[in-house]
Order: structure tokens, then sequence, then C-alpha cells
């Protein structure tokens, strides 16, 4: 069974600029796939050409095995969602933009039966009747989410579907994305907030500058950074300093009111607390210092830059 | 597919005002016409227009009159006020993204809008002729129309000729609707598509205004605009309108065509 999303050595210029300079993603069923980047990094142009709105220059696409550019609308059978941000037309209603794009789709009754379901799970069915010109930002990123669930999709590609969104819209997103994915539907999520997608997201990509310089799960990410011991000490600089002498323990560093470091193995920091407790400095706590996924993203990008 | 997008384009067009706008106008400009022929007595009748000299005498001859009139400036306004924004417009909502994601594919968008365009264009001028018809037929009466040879036409055999003039008057204004709809395609500025829509059916005139054309006019827009008097001169000959049809198809095809091969390839990028 091919990846749902496959994209290989994906290459999109504008002019002397290389918004993306060969991109490779999979993304294979099942997953909720953050796809991740500063802003200018060439997310909304990747996601561009996997939806077959853009060519790219080289490099080749492949949703559910098909070539949204060669194919057209026949390739994104079964896919849904919204680049940059979803767009309606203002002079129609809500329900009407809705019955506008089933109609699109080839949708029946059913279809169109369907709508106010999709309206009150976005909480816009007492809006419905409202033309779109006067929703806030929010309501069409709801509408935005009821169109593509419109589709009944098996891979949802959103970008930033939180934007606009106020607290419990935010909350509510993604109480949807992993109602969504539990239901088995492929979610490919371009964020820029990093912990919503280390929220929801199983794996993730990292691009830059148009390049990607990491896609795999969040746990392998932060393993390939080394994990990091946190201890907090009743007296830092002398906990430090045993830190330094025990063997199996490196990089230590003063961190305010602890202390930071790598361990070889657990044996060295076994080690270490016995050789605190002899002497005579109390630990308050000691574990592993789980990197955030901004942290690893900076450290990430930081790396691409200084290599740039 | 595109019968589907045709449909939704028709009722997308009858949600925005300024389709409405189009209507108003072509009302305005027939019924404009019937007051001025009716309130003053000594209103010079356009005698020197084809069946000018009928349009105090029944209510059917304003309409064809009002044609000419409409060939310069009204109908090219008018016609390219949809065309020149059907697609401008997804650009300026962004919306193309939205329906291009949809199961339908860039052929059928693009020809659902093209014949929706057409539609409008063909209803404004169909409007426009009903309200002459109408106005001038409560004004100065339906009777039987004179046409220029002297023949005298029923009321109902002259109805079929001023249709069928209509019908053929519609060549031309589909030639600059499809210019219209061309410029809207590649500029995605409605107003743009508007302007230069105007200009290339003003260029015409000036072209054909040149001296040396000699029978070179009958080629160019401008001949065809006045194709349908042929059928109230010399009915069966055939020769003007024909000329229309397959000259205004090629007028249409280059434009929509051209067309099509931008869209075609286009990136949605931004819209």
């Amino acid at each position: 069974m091919p990846p749902v999303v496959e994209a290989r050595g994906l290459v999109k210029r504008y002019g002397a600029v290389a918004a993306v300079a060969g991109v490779d993603l999979t993304v294979e069923a099942g997953d909720v796939y953050g796809y991740l980047g500063p802003n200018g990094a060439g997310k909304t142009t990747t996601l561009r050409m996997l939806l077959g709105l853009v060519r790219p220059d080289a490099g080749t696409v492949r949703v559910f095995g098909r070539d949204p550019v060669a194919h057209g609308g026949r390739a994104l059978d079964g896919v849904a969602g919204f680049v940059e941000f979803p767009a309606f037309y203002p002079y129609l209603t809500g329900r009407k933009n809705l019955e506008l794009l089933a109609a699109l789709d080839r949708g029946g009754r059913a279809e169109r039966q369907r709508i106010d379901g999709l309206l009150d799970q976005v909480g816009l069915l007492d809006r419905a009747g409202d033309r779109v010109g006067g929703y806030s930002q929010g309501m069409r990123q709801r509408l935005g989410i009821a169109a593509s669930l419109l589709r009944a999709p098996q891979l949802l590609i959103l970008d930033e579907p939180a934007n606009g969104l106020d607290p419990a819209g935010i909350r509510d997103m993604r109480g949807l994305i992993a109602g969504l994915a539990a239901q088995g539907i492929t979610i490919l999520y371009s964020s820029h907030l990093l912990a919503e997608v280390e929220e929801v997201c199983n794996r993730v990509a990292i691009v830059d500058r148009g390049r990607l310089v990491y896609e795999g799960t969040i746990e392998e990410l932060r393993r390939s950074f080394g994990e990091r011991h946190r201890l907090e000490p009743s007296d830092v600089g002398r906990a430090a300093a045993i830190a330094v002498a025990t063997a199996g323990i490196d990089d230590v560093a003063e961190d305010g009111s602890a202390v930071r470091f790598t361990a070889a193995d657990a044996a060295a920091v076994e080690a270490l607390s016995v050789a605190l407790g002899r002497a005579g400095i109390g630990i308050r706590s000691l574990g592993i210092d789980r990197a955030s996924l901004e942290d690893l993203f900076f450290r990430l990008t930081d790396q691409d830059e200084a290599a740039a | 597919m595109t019968a589907v997008v045709y449909r939704w384009e028709l009722r997308k067009l009858v949600a925005q005002k300024r389709t409405y706008a189009g209507f108003l106008a072509a009302a305005i400009f027939a019924l404009a016409f019937v007051l001025v022929l009716r309130l003053k007595h000594n209103a010079g009748v356009p005698s020197d227009i084809p069946l000018g000299r009928e349009v105090k005498h029944t209510g059917l001859a304003l309409p064809l009159v009002l044609l000419q009139f409409a060939s310069i400036f009204g109908a090219p306004l008018i016609t390219a006020l949809v065309a020149s924004d059907i697609f401008a417009t997804e650009h300026q909502n962004s919306t193309l993204k939205t329906v291009l994601t949809r199961s339908v594919g860039r052929g059928s968008l693009y020809a659902g809008k093209a014949f929706a365009a057409a539609t409008y264009a063909a209803a404004v001028v169909v409007t426009c002729g009903l309200v002459a018809f109408v106005g001038a037929s409560i004004a100065f009466g339906l009777h039987p129309l004179r046409d220029v040879r002297g023949a005298t036409h029923s009321i109902a055999g002259a109805f079929g000729l001023v249709a069928a003039g209509y019908g053929v008057y519609l060549l031309p204004v589909f030639v600059v609707c499809a210019f219209s709809f061309f410029l809207s395609v590649v500029t995605r500025n409605g107003a743009a598509a508007l302007v230069g829509a105007l200009l290339y059916a003003l260029a015409f005139q000036l072209v054909s205004a040149l001296p040396g054309i000699g029978g070179g006019k009958r080629y160019l827009l401008p001949n065809q605009w006045e194709a349908w008097q042929e059928l109230f001169h010399a009915p069966g000959h055939g020769g003007a309108v024909a000329r229309a049809v397959w000259l205004c198809s090629l007028y249409i095809a280059i434009p929509v065509a051209a067309g099509w091969l931008v869209f075609r390839r286009r990136d949605v990028a931004g819209d």
C-alpha cells in the first residue's frame, strides 16, 4: 500500500528564490503529521503542490498514489483541507457556500443533508444563514473545517487551522483533530504553533528556507539531540563540581537552581546521586529534561542557519 | 460537471448586486428612449437608421433601433460587466483554491464560467429588448411592422424577425464578452478587464473608420453589430448573417482558447 502522501525532490522557484528546494515527505495512513517551519519556509507552497494548485519545477507528488498536477480534481478524491486560510464567497451564506462545495464534489441530497450537522459540529449552525462576508476570521476557519469534513476525507490537509481561533476554539480544534485521527483519518497539519503540533501529531517534518531539515517522530528528534537530565540540588555549585567528576556524566551546566547534564547510561546517574548523598547534598528533584518541540525546532533551525 | 459549475455560477450571479446593475442599466437605457420619443412629439425620429421611421408606429421597431445605438458603447460595457469580473473576483476572494481542491477540474470550471458570462450578456441584451418592446408597445401601440423594403410583416411575423435580429446581434455581443472573459483570466483584475474590453470594441470602431480599409471592413467587428439588418433588407440571402456567424465564432474562439491555455497551467498561489 503506497503512502498517503509521497513527495520526492519537490522544487518550486519564484524567480531567483527557491520557495521549496528539494523537499521529500512521506505521510503514512493514520499519521497525524505536523509540518513545521518558520514563516516563508515554504510550507504553504508545498501544500499547494500536494493539492495540485501549484506545479512543481522539479520532483514528484503522489497523493494516494495519484499525481494531483496531472489528474487535477480526480486525484484529490478522499482529500480535503485548505491552504493559507479557508476562502469562501462573501456574498453567499455559510450554508450556501457549503451547498456549492457539495455540488462541486458531485454530492447529492445525502451530502446536503449533512451540511447542518457539520455546521452544528463547528458551532456555526446559528449563523449558517448569514453571509460569509460578515464572518470573523475564526468563524471562517470553522467553516473551512466544515467544508473539509463535507468531503468525508481520508486525508485532511490543514494549514494553520488555529489561526483566528480563541483559546476555546483552539481547544475544540485540538479535540476535533484527535477525534478525526481516532477515526483513522490521516491528517497533515501545518502550523507554527509548536505546542499544538506536539500535542496532536505523532510525526513531524521541519522545513527551513525551503529545505527539509527533519522528518520523523518527535521522540526520535529528541533522541537525536541526546537526552539531558535536570537536577535540583540543595547546593548547585558543589553538585555541579561532583557531576563533572562523576564518570559517564558530561555536558554539565548550571542553570539557575538546577544542574543540567547528559548521562552515558542509568548507572552514571545512579553513581551521581550516591556521590551527592555522600557529600551531604540534598536532591530536590532529578529527572529527564524533556526538550519541548520548540527547543528542538530552534536547535534544528539554528543548526541549519549556522550551516548555511 | 460543467453543468454543475454553470448552474452555480448563475446562482452566484443572482446573489451579487453588480449583476442587477447591468439589468438596471439596460432597462433604463430602453425606457429612456421610449420616454424621449413619447414625450417630445417633435423629437427627431431616427430616420437615417433602418426601421427608424417605424418607431412611433409600432412597439416592434424600437427594440431594433436601440441595437444601433447600443453597439458603440452600451452593449460592450454592459455585457463585459460580468465577464470581466467572473474570474477576477475568484482571485480577489481567493476562492480559486477552494473550488480547485474539490472534485472539479479546471476545464469544467473554465467552461462553466464562460457559459455563465455568455448567459448574462445575452440576458442583459434580451432584457433591454423586452423593456423597449413593452414600453414602446404601451407608448405607440402594437401594430404590424413595415420593413426597409416596404414589406409589411404581421405582429407575430415581425416579432419572430425581431427575435432573430437579436439572435444575430448577440454574436458580436459574445465577441466582446469572450475578450473580456479572456482579460479577466489573464489580468485577474476586473476593472482592467472591463476597460480593456471597451478599448477592444472602440479600437475596432477606429480601425473601421480608417480610410483605405475598403472591403476589409466587412470582417471587422462593427459590421457584425449591423448584420441583423440584413433580415429586414434582403432576408434569405444570408451573406452578412452567415459572415457574422463564422467571423464572430472565430473572434470568440481565439480569446477563449488563449484564456484556457493560460488558466490550465496557472499556479494558484495566493489566489
